[in-house]
Protein backbone atom coordinates (compact mmCIF):
# COMPACT_ATOMS: atom_id res chain seq x y z
CA UNK A 1 0.00 0.00 0.00
CA UNK A 2 3.08 2.18 1.05
CA UNK A 3 4.57 1.36 -2.53
CA UNK A 4 1.84 2.18 -4.37
CA UNK A 5 1.30 5.59 -2.51
CA UNK A 6 4.74 6.38 -2.75
CA UNK A 7 4.09 5.97 -6.90
CA UNK A 8 0.88 7.34 -6.61
CA UNK A 9 2.57 10.62 -5.67
CA UNK A 10 5.51 10.05 -7.71
CA UNK A 11 3.44 10.16 -10.82
CA UNK A 12 1.15 13.45 -9.47
CA UNK A 13 4.58 15.02 -9.20
CA UNK A 14 5.47 14.38 -12.73
CA UNK A 15 1.96 15.59 -13.92
CA UNK A 16 2.23 18.42 -12.47
CA UNK A 17 5.90 19.46 -13.83
CA UNK A 18 4.95 18.23 -16.97
CA UNK A 19 1.24 20.31 -16.92
CA UNK A 20 2.87 23.27 -15.93
CA UNK A 21 5.44 22.70 -19.24
CA UNK A 22 2.62 21.82 -20.98
CA UNK A 23 0.25 25.06 -20.16
CA UNK A 24 2.78 27.55 -20.22
CA UNK A 25 2.94 28.14 -23.83
CA UNK A 26 6.00 27.94 -24.42
CA UNK A 27 7.42 26.86 -27.49
CA UNK A 28 9.44 23.44 -27.15
CA UNK A 29 11.00 23.54 -30.85
CA UNK A 30 13.85 25.20 -29.14
CA UNK A 31 16.17 26.24 -32.05
CA UNK A 32 15.80 25.45 -35.47
CA UNK A 33 18.31 22.21 -34.93
CA UNK A 34 16.97 20.67 -31.61
CA UNK A 35 13.72 20.08 -30.48
CA UNK A 36 12.53 18.34 -27.28
CA UNK A 37 8.67 16.84 -26.94
CA UNK A 38 7.34 14.69 -24.24
CA UNK A 39 4.34 13.36 -22.29
CA UNK A 40 3.00 11.69 -19.46
CA UNK A 41 -0.25 9.86 -18.91
CA UNK A 42 -0.95 9.02 -15.32
CA UNK A 43 -4.09 6.38 -14.41
CA UNK A 44 -5.69 4.87 -11.93
CA UNK A 45 -7.37 1.52 -13.11
CA UNK A 46 -9.24 -1.22 -11.25
CA UNK A 47 -10.88 -4.29 -11.61
CA UNK A 48 -14.14 -5.79 -10.14
CA UNK A 49 -13.12 -9.54 -10.61
CA UNK A 50 -9.89 -10.73 -12.59
CA UNK A 51 -6.60 -9.25 -13.08
CA UNK A 52 -6.31 -7.85 -16.65
CA UNK A 53 -3.87 -6.16 -18.25
CA UNK A 54 -2.19 -5.51 -14.86
CA UNK A 55 -5.42 -4.20 -13.01
CA UNK A 56 -5.99 -5.66 -9.76
CA UNK A 57 -9.48 -5.47 -8.07
CA UNK A 58 -7.13 -3.89 -5.19
CA UNK A 59 -7.01 -0.74 -7.81
CA UNK A 60 -3.82 0.71 -8.68
CA UNK A 61 -1.67 4.15 -9.62
CA UNK A 62 0.61 1.91 -10.96
CA UNK A 63 -0.72 2.98 -14.62
CA UNK A 64 1.34 5.13 -16.59
CA UNK A 65 2.98 5.77 -19.73
CA UNK A 66 5.28 8.60 -20.52
CA UNK A 67 8.76 9.23 -22.98
CA UNK A 68 10.49 12.25 -23.89
CA UNK A 69 12.16 12.46 -27.18
CA UNK A 70 14.74 14.53 -28.52
CA UNK A 71 15.00 15.43 -32.34
CA UNK A 72 17.78 17.00 -33.54
CA UNK A 73 18.14 18.47 -36.88
CA UNK A 74 21.63 18.36 -38.71
CA UNK A 75 20.29 19.66 -42.11
CA UNK A 76 17.07 20.58 -44.05
CA UNK A 77 17.37 16.58 -45.08
CA UNK A 78 18.60 15.05 -41.95
CA UNK A 79 17.53 14.09 -38.49
CA UNK A 80 18.63 12.22 -35.71
CA UNK A 81 16.03 11.04 -33.14
CA UNK A 82 15.95 10.02 -29.52
CA UNK A 83 12.70 8.66 -27.67
CA UNK A 84 13.71 7.49 -23.92
CA UNK A 85 10.49 6.05 -22.16
CA UNK A 86 8.79 4.67 -18.97
CA UNK A 87 6.08 2.29 -18.89
CA UNK A 88 4.02 1.03 -15.83
CA UNK A 89 1.40 -1.67 -16.23
CA UNK A 90 -0.24 -2.19 -12.92
CA UNK A 91 0.93 -5.36 -11.40
CA UNK A 92 1.21 -7.43 -14.91
CA UNK A 93 4.17 -10.06 -14.79
CA UNK A 94 4.53 -8.61 -18.01
CA UNK A 95 5.74 -5.14 -15.98
CA UNK A 96 9.22 -7.49 -14.63
CA UNK A 97 10.81 -7.84 -17.96
CA UNK A 98 10.04 -4.22 -18.89
CA UNK A 99 13.05 -1.47 -17.64
CA UNK A 100 12.17 1.56 -15.68
CA UNK A 101 13.63 3.65 -18.23
CA UNK A 102 14.02 2.62 -21.97
CA UNK A 103 15.30 3.50 -25.27
CA UNK A 104 12.30 3.43 -27.26
CA UNK A 105 13.79 5.08 -30.35
CA UNK A 106 17.04 5.94 -31.62
CA UNK A 107 16.74 6.31 -35.54
CA UNK A 108 18.42 8.07 -38.35
CA UNK A 109 16.24 10.12 -40.71
CA UNK A 110 17.45 11.30 -44.29
CA UNK A 111 15.17 12.77 -46.10
CA UNK A 112 14.94 12.69 -50.34
CA UNK A 113 13.15 15.58 -51.57
CA UNK A 114 9.34 16.15 -50.20
CA UNK A 115 8.13 12.90 -50.92
CA UNK A 116 10.31 9.86 -49.61
CA UNK A 117 12.17 9.66 -46.51
CA UNK A 118 14.15 6.69 -45.03
CA UNK A 119 14.69 6.11 -41.12
CA UNK A 120 17.86 3.57 -40.42
CA UNK A 121 18.12 2.35 -36.47
CA UNK A 122 15.04 1.26 -34.04
CA UNK A 123 12.45 3.37 -35.23
CA UNK A 124 8.26 2.78 -34.73
CA UNK A 125 6.76 0.49 -37.27
CA UNK A 126 3.92 1.90 -39.17
CA UNK A 127 1.29 -0.38 -38.43
CA UNK A 128 -2.34 0.77 -38.64
CA UNK A 129 -3.68 3.87 -37.75
CA UNK A 130 -1.81 3.97 -33.71
CA UNK A 131 1.08 2.23 -33.77
CA UNK A 132 3.36 5.16 -34.17
CA UNK A 133 1.25 6.78 -31.27
CA UNK A 134 -0.03 3.88 -29.30
CA UNK A 135 1.55 5.89 -25.79
CA UNK A 136 0.22 9.07 -26.44
CA UNK A 137 -2.44 9.68 -24.15
CA UNK A 138 -3.10 13.55 -25.61
CA UNK A 139 -4.51 11.52 -28.88
CA UNK A 140 -5.73 8.27 -27.98
CA UNK A 141 -9.79 8.44 -27.55
CA UNK A 142 -9.09 5.70 -24.66
CA UNK A 143 -6.25 4.93 -22.54
CA UNK A 144 -4.53 2.53 -25.07
CA UNK A 145 -4.87 1.81 -28.19
CA UNK A 146 -7.41 -1.59 -28.80
CA UNK A 147 -6.25 -4.20 -27.24
CA UNK A 148 -6.52 -7.07 -29.43
CA UNK A 149 -5.34 -4.84 -32.64
CA UNK A 150 -2.67 -3.57 -31.24
CA UNK A 151 -1.58 -5.24 -27.72
CA UNK A 152 0.19 -4.10 -24.73
CA UNK A 153 3.19 -5.25 -24.06
CA UNK A 154 3.41 -8.53 -25.60
CA UNK A 155 3.36 -10.23 -29.05
CA UNK A 156 3.56 -7.26 -30.98
CA UNK A 157 6.12 -4.21 -31.19
CA UNK A 158 6.06 -0.69 -31.63
CA UNK A 159 9.53 -0.73 -32.72
CA UNK A 160 11.92 -2.37 -35.24
CA UNK A 161 15.51 -2.72 -35.11
CA UNK A 162 16.21 -1.75 -39.10
CA UNK A 163 14.48 0.27 -42.11
CA UNK A 164 11.62 1.91 -42.40
CA UNK A 165 11.18 3.72 -46.31
CA UNK A 166 8.15 5.93 -46.90
CA UNK A 167 7.01 7.49 -50.26
CA UNK A 168 4.49 9.65 -50.69
CA UNK A 169 2.97 7.99 -54.17
CA UNK A 170 0.69 9.89 -55.82
CA UNK A 171 1.36 13.65 -56.23
CA UNK A 172 -0.83 15.74 -54.07
CA UNK A 173 -4.16 15.78 -55.29
CA UNK A 174 -8.13 14.79 -54.25
CA UNK A 175 -6.69 11.02 -54.43
CA UNK A 176 -3.61 10.78 -52.47
CA UNK A 177 -1.70 7.65 -51.97
CA UNK A 178 1.53 6.69 -49.52
CA UNK A 179 3.29 3.44 -48.06
CA UNK A 180 6.04 2.51 -45.99
CA UNK A 181 8.24 -0.64 -46.60
CA UNK A 182 10.22 -2.03 -43.43
CA UNK A 183 12.57 -4.24 -42.68
CA UNK A 184 14.38 -5.98 -39.87
CA UNK A 185 13.80 -7.31 -36.62
CA UNK A 186 12.69 -7.10 -32.84
CA UNK A 187 12.01 -8.93 -29.45
CA UNK A 188 8.99 -9.12 -28.04
CA UNK A 189 7.35 -10.52 -24.77
CA UNK A 190 4.83 -13.40 -24.97
CA UNK A 191 2.42 -14.06 -22.22
CA UNK A 192 -0.31 -16.19 -21.29
CA UNK A 193 -1.03 -19.31 -19.33
CA UNK A 194 0.61 -22.32 -20.46
CA UNK A 195 0.90 -26.10 -19.86
CA UNK A 196 4.56 -26.98 -19.20
CA UNK A 197 6.21 -30.26 -20.37
CA UNK A 198 5.10 -32.97 -17.52
CA UNK A 199 2.81 -30.37 -15.97
CA UNK A 200 -0.35 -31.17 -14.89
CA UNK A 201 -1.69 -27.63 -14.65
CA UNK A 202 -1.03 -24.21 -16.63
CA UNK A 203 1.05 -21.22 -15.09
CA UNK A 204 1.18 -18.10 -16.39
CA UNK A 205 4.49 -17.45 -18.34
CA UNK A 206 5.91 -14.40 -19.36
CA UNK A 207 8.79 -15.33 -21.87
CA UNK A 208 11.03 -13.23 -24.46
CA UNK A 209 10.75 -13.85 -28.32
CA UNK A 210 12.53 -12.90 -31.20
CA UNK A 211 11.08 -12.05 -34.62
CA UNK A 212 13.86 -12.08 -37.57
CA UNK A 213 13.60 -11.27 -41.13
CA UNK A 214 10.09 -9.54 -40.80
CA UNK A 215 9.16 -7.51 -43.89
CA UNK A 216 6.18 -5.84 -44.31
CA UNK A 217 4.53 -2.75 -45.44
CA UNK A 218 1.95 0.08 -44.76
CA UNK A 219 -0.23 1.74 -47.28
CA UNK A 220 -2.57 4.97 -47.03
CA UNK A 221 -5.02 5.92 -49.49
CA UNK A 222 -6.14 9.32 -48.31
CA UNK A 223 -9.68 10.22 -49.89
CA UNK A 224 -11.42 13.27 -51.56
CA UNK A 225 -13.83 13.16 -48.07
CA UNK A 226 -11.58 15.75 -45.77
CA UNK A 227 -10.75 13.34 -42.70
CA UNK A 228 -10.95 10.10 -44.19
CA UNK A 229 -8.08 7.87 -45.67
CA UNK A 230 -7.75 3.62 -45.62
CA UNK A 231 -4.98 1.61 -44.60
CA UNK A 232 -3.95 -2.12 -46.21
CA UNK A 233 -0.41 -3.99 -44.32
CA UNK A 234 1.06 -6.59 -44.23
CA UNK A 235 4.21 -8.38 -42.20
CA UNK A 236 5.45 -11.71 -42.11
CA UNK A 237 8.61 -12.99 -39.95
CA UNK A 238 10.60 -15.70 -38.39
CA UNK A 239 9.47 -16.45 -34.79
CA UNK A 240 11.77 -17.87 -32.36
CA UNK A 241 11.56 -18.75 -28.69
CA UNK A 242 7.48 -18.47 -28.16
CA UNK A 243 5.76 -20.96 -26.39
CA UNK A 244 2.83 -21.87 -29.64
CA UNK A 245 5.76 -24.60 -30.15
CA UNK A 246 7.57 -22.88 -33.06
CA UNK A 247 10.36 -25.31 -34.50
CA UNK A 248 12.58 -24.65 -36.83
CA UNK A 249 10.23 -25.79 -39.66
CA UNK A 250 7.09 -23.88 -38.37
CA UNK A 251 8.61 -20.37 -37.16
CA UNK A 252 7.10 -18.56 -40.32
CA UNK A 253 4.08 -16.15 -39.06
CA UNK A 254 2.30 -13.39 -40.95
CA UNK A 255 -0.27 -11.12 -40.22
CA UNK A 256 -2.62 -8.33 -42.22
CA UNK A 257 -4.44 -5.42 -41.67
CA UNK A 258 -6.86 -3.11 -42.53
CA UNK A 259 -7.93 0.14 -41.65
CA UNK A 260 -10.60 2.85 -41.77
CA UNK A 261 -10.27 6.12 -40.28
CA UNK A 262 -12.26 9.28 -40.12
CA UNK A 263 -11.96 12.58 -38.43
CA UNK A 264 -14.57 14.94 -39.15
CA UNK A 265 -15.29 18.05 -36.90
CA UNK A 266 -17.10 16.13 -34.34
CA UNK A 267 -17.52 13.24 -35.54
CA UNK A 268 -14.32 10.40 -35.08
CA UNK A 269 -15.14 6.85 -36.60
CA UNK A 270 -12.21 4.07 -36.67
CA UNK A 271 -12.58 0.57 -37.69
CA UNK A 272 -9.66 -1.80 -38.32
CA UNK A 273 -9.39 -5.88 -38.31
CA UNK A 274 -6.06 -8.09 -38.39
CA UNK A 275 -5.48 -11.48 -38.94
CA UNK A 276 -2.18 -12.94 -37.64
CA UNK A 277 -1.17 -16.59 -38.62
CA UNK A 278 1.50 -18.24 -36.11
CA UNK A 279 3.46 -21.53 -36.96
CA UNK A 280 2.33 -21.67 -40.44
CA UNK A 281 -0.91 -21.14 -40.16
CA UNK A 282 -1.41 -23.46 -37.36
CA UNK A 283 -2.62 -20.82 -35.09
CA UNK A 284 -4.43 -18.25 -36.57
CA UNK A 285 -5.79 -14.98 -34.71
CA UNK A 286 -8.54 -12.45 -35.63
CA UNK A 287 -8.74 -8.99 -34.24
CA UNK A 288 -11.32 -6.38 -34.83
CA UNK A 289 -12.39 -3.21 -33.38
CA UNK A 290 -14.67 0.20 -34.02
CA UNK A 291 -14.75 3.30 -32.48
CA UNK A 292 -17.14 6.38 -32.57
CA UNK A 293 -16.30 9.21 -30.90
CA UNK A 294 -18.50 12.51 -30.83
CA UNK A 295 -17.76 15.90 -29.49
CA UNK A 296 -20.29 16.87 -27.86
CA UNK A 297 -19.15 20.08 -26.48
CA UNK A 298 -15.78 22.27 -27.92
CA UNK A 299 -14.07 20.01 -24.81
CA UNK A 300 -16.14 17.29 -24.20
CA UNK A 301 -15.86 14.09 -26.04
CA UNK A 302 -17.95 11.07 -25.43
CA UNK A 303 -16.44 7.47 -27.26
CA UNK A 304 -17.74 3.95 -27.44
CA UNK A 305 -15.78 0.94 -28.98
CA UNK A 306 -16.18 -2.32 -29.41
CA UNK A 307 -12.92 -4.95 -29.26
CA UNK A 308 -12.80 -8.23 -30.52
CA UNK A 309 -10.20 -11.27 -30.66
CA UNK A 310 -10.99 -14.85 -31.71
CA UNK A 311 -7.94 -17.56 -31.79
CA UNK A 312 -8.23 -20.73 -33.73
CA UNK A 313 -6.20 -23.59 -33.30
CA UNK A 314 -5.32 -26.39 -35.98
CA UNK A 315 -6.05 -29.47 -33.73
CA UNK A 316 -6.23 -32.99 -35.10
CA UNK A 317 -9.71 -33.42 -34.28
CA UNK A 318 -10.73 -30.25 -36.36
CA UNK A 319 -10.62 -26.54 -35.80
CA UNK A 320 -11.13 -25.42 -31.80
CA UNK A 321 -11.81 -21.49 -32.02
CA UNK A 322 -11.92 -19.92 -28.73
CA UNK A 323 -14.16 -16.52 -28.68
CA UNK A 324 -10.53 -14.72 -26.60
CA UNK A 325 -11.80 -11.37 -25.58
CA UNK A 326 -15.37 -9.21 -26.29
CA UNK A 327 -14.30 -5.69 -24.99
CA UNK A 328 -17.05 -3.20 -24.87
CA UNK A 329 -16.26 0.35 -23.86
CA UNK A 330 -17.34 3.57 -23.23
CA UNK A 331 -15.46 6.58 -22.14
CA UNK A 332 -15.89 10.47 -21.81
CA UNK A 333 -12.78 12.74 -22.59
CA UNK A 334 -12.78 16.28 -21.18
CA UNK A 335 -10.00 18.11 -22.94
CA UNK A 336 -8.64 21.38 -21.03
CA UNK A 337 -6.29 21.91 -24.25
CA UNK A 338 -5.33 19.38 -26.92
CA UNK A 339 -2.03 18.69 -25.19
CA UNK A 340 -4.20 17.93 -22.02
CA UNK A 341 -6.61 15.57 -21.79
CA UNK A 342 -8.67 14.28 -18.68
CA UNK A 343 -10.47 10.81 -19.55
CA UNK A 344 -12.72 8.49 -17.34
CA UNK A 345 -13.95 5.28 -19.21
CA UNK A 346 -15.52 1.87 -18.20
CA UNK A 347 -15.05 -1.61 -19.74
CA UNK A 348 -16.80 -4.97 -20.21
CA UNK A 349 -14.46 -7.28 -20.96
CA UNK A 350 -15.34 -11.10 -21.43
CA UNK A 351 -12.90 -13.41 -21.91
CA UNK A 352 -9.72 -15.32 -21.41
CA UNK A 353 -7.42 -12.33 -21.13
CA UNK A 354 -6.95 -12.56 -17.61
CA UNK A 355 -3.64 -12.63 -16.38
CA UNK A 356 -4.30 -16.15 -14.47
CA UNK A 357 -3.28 -19.73 -14.77
CA UNK A 358 -6.19 -20.30 -17.22
CA UNK A 359 -6.19 -23.12 -19.61
CA UNK A 360 -7.40 -21.36 -22.44
CA UNK A 361 -8.40 -24.74 -24.62
CA UNK A 362 -10.79 -25.91 -21.83
CA UNK A 363 -12.02 -23.06 -19.40
CA UNK A 364 -15.05 -21.07 -19.82
CA UNK A 365 -14.39 -17.27 -20.49
CA UNK A 366 -14.47 -15.23 -16.99
CA UNK A 367 -16.53 -12.13 -17.04
CA UNK A 368 -14.60 -9.22 -15.67
CA UNK A 369 -15.58 -5.28 -15.32
CA UNK A 370 -13.13 -2.39 -15.56
CA UNK A 371 -12.46 1.21 -15.11
CA UNK A 372 -9.37 3.69 -15.80
CA UNK A 373 -9.25 7.33 -15.19
CA UNK A 374 -6.52 9.03 -16.27
CA UNK A 375 -5.04 12.33 -17.10
CA UNK A 376 -2.77 13.12 -20.26
CA UNK A 377 -0.39 15.80 -20.85
CA UNK A 378 2.11 16.53 -23.88
CA UNK A 379 4.19 19.21 -25.03
CA UNK B 1 -37.74 47.64 -20.86
CA UNK B 2 -35.78 48.92 -23.81
CA UNK B 3 -32.74 50.01 -21.94
CA UNK B 4 -33.20 46.24 -20.45
CA UNK B 5 -33.38 44.76 -24.06
CA UNK B 6 -30.19 46.93 -25.23
CA UNK B 7 -28.52 45.94 -22.24
CA UNK B 8 -29.05 41.83 -22.21
CA UNK B 9 -27.91 42.82 -26.10
CA UNK B 10 -24.73 44.54 -25.26
CA UNK B 11 -23.99 41.65 -22.58
CA UNK B 12 -24.53 39.32 -25.84
CA UNK B 13 -22.19 41.24 -27.67
CA UNK B 14 -19.59 41.69 -25.41
CA UNK B 15 -19.50 38.00 -24.63
CA UNK B 16 -19.63 36.85 -28.38
CA UNK B 17 -16.61 39.18 -28.84
CA UNK B 18 -14.55 38.25 -25.60
CA UNK B 19 -14.94 35.07 -26.92
CA UNK B 20 -13.50 35.72 -30.51
CA UNK B 21 -10.09 37.06 -30.68
CA UNK B 22 -11.25 40.91 -33.25
CA UNK B 23 -10.49 39.93 -36.89
CA UNK B 24 -7.10 40.76 -38.82
CA UNK B 25 -6.07 40.30 -42.27
CA UNK B 26 -2.35 39.05 -42.30
CA UNK B 27 0.07 39.27 -45.20
CA UNK B 28 3.01 36.47 -45.89
CA UNK B 29 6.53 37.79 -45.73
CA UNK B 30 9.49 36.33 -46.56
CA UNK B 31 13.40 37.49 -46.54
CA UNK B 32 14.09 40.08 -49.07
CA UNK B 33 17.19 37.87 -50.42
CA UNK B 34 14.65 35.49 -51.52
CA UNK B 35 13.64 35.43 -55.56
CA UNK B 36 9.75 34.26 -55.03
CA UNK B 37 7.11 37.13 -54.95
CA UNK B 38 4.14 34.75 -55.18
CA UNK B 39 3.19 31.72 -54.71
CA UNK B 40 -0.17 29.91 -54.46
CA UNK B 41 -1.48 29.19 -51.18
CA UNK B 42 -1.87 25.52 -51.11
CA UNK B 43 2.33 26.07 -51.25
CA UNK B 44 2.49 28.30 -48.18
CA UNK B 45 0.00 25.47 -46.02
CA UNK B 46 2.86 22.91 -46.88
CA UNK B 47 5.54 24.72 -46.03
CA UNK B 48 3.83 25.34 -42.96
CA UNK B 49 2.70 21.60 -42.30
CA UNK B 50 6.91 20.92 -43.24
CA UNK B 51 5.68 18.87 -46.25
CA UNK B 52 8.48 21.13 -47.81
CA UNK B 53 11.46 20.82 -47.28
CA UNK B 54 13.90 23.34 -49.58
CA UNK B 55 12.79 26.58 -51.94
CA UNK B 56 13.84 25.99 -55.20
CA UNK B 57 17.23 27.43 -55.08
CA UNK B 58 18.11 25.17 -52.31
CA UNK B 59 17.64 27.05 -48.95
CA UNK B 60 16.18 25.88 -46.32
CA UNK B 61 12.39 26.36 -45.75
CA UNK B 62 12.18 28.07 -42.24
CA UNK B 63 8.23 28.87 -41.21
CA UNK B 64 7.75 30.83 -38.60
CA UNK B 65 4.34 30.93 -36.17
CA UNK B 66 2.91 33.33 -34.01
CA UNK B 67 1.13 32.33 -30.92
CA UNK B 68 -1.39 30.25 -30.84
CA UNK B 69 -3.72 32.55 -29.14
CA UNK B 70 -3.13 35.69 -31.30
CA UNK B 71 -5.37 36.60 -33.83
CA UNK B 72 -2.95 36.58 -36.62
CA UNK B 73 -2.20 32.86 -35.58
CA UNK B 74 -6.20 32.40 -36.32
CA UNK B 75 -6.89 33.87 -39.17
CA UNK B 76 -3.25 32.30 -40.54
CA UNK B 77 -4.74 28.72 -39.72
CA UNK B 78 -8.20 29.24 -41.16
CA UNK B 79 -7.30 31.49 -44.46
CA UNK B 80 -4.37 29.99 -45.43
CA UNK B 81 -4.41 26.53 -43.84
CA UNK B 82 -8.00 25.64 -43.98
CA UNK B 83 -7.91 24.27 -40.32
CA UNK B 84 -8.38 25.55 -36.91
CA UNK B 85 -5.44 26.32 -34.50
CA UNK B 86 -6.54 23.48 -31.88
CA UNK B 87 -6.61 20.64 -35.42
CA UNK B 88 -3.01 21.92 -36.61
CA UNK B 89 -1.89 21.47 -32.47
CA UNK B 90 -3.24 18.14 -32.76
CA UNK B 91 -2.10 17.39 -36.03
CA UNK B 92 1.64 18.11 -34.93
CA UNK B 93 1.05 16.06 -31.85
CA UNK B 94 0.33 13.36 -34.41
CA UNK B 95 3.42 14.04 -36.58
CA UNK B 96 6.19 14.49 -33.49
CA UNK B 97 4.97 11.50 -31.82
CA UNK B 98 5.18 9.47 -34.90
CA UNK B 99 8.96 10.74 -34.57
CA UNK B 100 8.47 13.08 -37.39
CA UNK B 101 9.05 17.18 -37.86
CA UNK B 102 8.19 19.51 -35.40
CA UNK B 103 5.75 22.42 -35.68
CA UNK B 104 7.50 25.57 -36.68
CA UNK B 105 8.51 27.73 -33.98
CA UNK B 106 6.61 30.37 -32.16
CA UNK B 107 6.96 34.07 -32.10
CA UNK B 108 5.73 36.50 -29.68
CA UNK B 109 4.88 39.27 -31.77
CA UNK B 110 4.95 40.59 -35.23
CA UNK B 111 8.00 42.50 -34.45
CA UNK B 112 9.84 39.38 -33.23
CA UNK B 113 8.55 37.35 -36.24
CA UNK B 114 10.50 40.42 -38.51
CA UNK B 115 13.40 39.63 -36.62
CA UNK B 116 13.54 35.82 -37.45
CA UNK B 117 12.68 36.51 -41.23
CA UNK B 118 15.04 39.26 -41.56
CA UNK B 119 18.35 36.89 -39.72
CA UNK B 120 17.53 33.96 -42.35
CA UNK B 121 17.32 33.94 -45.55
CA UNK B 122 15.03 30.84 -46.21
CA UNK B 123 12.32 32.05 -43.59
CA UNK B 124 8.95 32.37 -43.74
CA UNK B 125 6.16 33.96 -41.81
CA UNK B 126 3.16 36.04 -41.16
CA UNK B 127 2.09 39.13 -39.28
CA UNK B 128 -0.98 41.66 -39.13
CA UNK B 129 -1.38 43.38 -42.49
CA UNK B 130 -0.36 47.02 -42.26
CA UNK B 131 2.94 46.78 -40.03
CA UNK B 132 5.81 48.39 -41.32
CA UNK B 133 7.79 45.67 -42.74
CA UNK B 134 11.47 47.62 -42.32
CA UNK B 135 14.20 46.96 -44.50
CA UNK B 136 14.96 43.16 -45.23
CA UNK B 137 11.68 41.48 -45.24
CA UNK B 138 9.17 41.59 -48.22
CA UNK B 139 5.54 40.75 -48.84
CA UNK B 140 4.44 37.51 -51.05
CA UNK B 141 1.29 37.99 -53.41
CA UNK B 142 -0.81 34.92 -52.32
CA UNK B 143 -3.37 33.74 -54.82
CA UNK B 144 -5.90 31.04 -54.54
CA UNK B 145 -5.41 28.27 -55.93
CA UNK B 146 -7.25 29.20 -59.48
CA UNK B 147 -4.85 31.92 -59.59
CA UNK B 148 -6.74 35.01 -58.10
CA UNK B 149 -5.83 36.63 -55.00
CA UNK B 150 -7.30 35.19 -51.74
CA UNK B 151 -8.45 36.37 -48.27
CA UNK B 152 -3.78 36.81 -47.46
CA UNK B 153 -3.28 40.26 -49.55
CA UNK B 154 -0.30 41.71 -50.66
CA UNK B 155 0.89 44.05 -48.39
CA UNK B 156 0.32 47.69 -49.23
Amino acid sequence: MGRTLSRAIHGALALTVLAAVANSGHAQTLTDKLAIHGYLTQGYAISDSHQVVGIPTRGTFEYRRAALLLRFKGSPNDAFVVQLANRELGDSPIDDFTPEVQMDWAFYERRFGSKTTLRVGKEPIPTGIYNETRYVGTLLPFYRAPLGFYQEGSYVSETLNGIVLSRQITPASRWKLSGSLFLGSFNYLQAGAALAPGATAPTYTVTRAAARDVLGAQMWLQTPVTGLRAGLGGERRDDYGNFFGSTPSTHASKDWWASLDGSFSRLTTRAEYRQFSFNDGSINVRTYYGQVGYRILDALTINVQRDAMDVRFAMPAGVLKIPYNRDYAVGVNYMFAPNIVAKLEAHDSDGLTAEEPLNVLSDKVLRNDYLIASLSVSF
Amino acid sequence: MQLKVIGIAFLAAAMIAAGRPPAVKVVVIVNSANPVSTMRREQVARMFLREVPAWNNGEEILPVDQLERSPSRITFAREVQLQTVSSLKTYWQQRIFSGNESPPPERVSDSDVLTYVRSNAGAIGYVVEGTDLGTGVKPLVITEDDGDPGAVKKHK
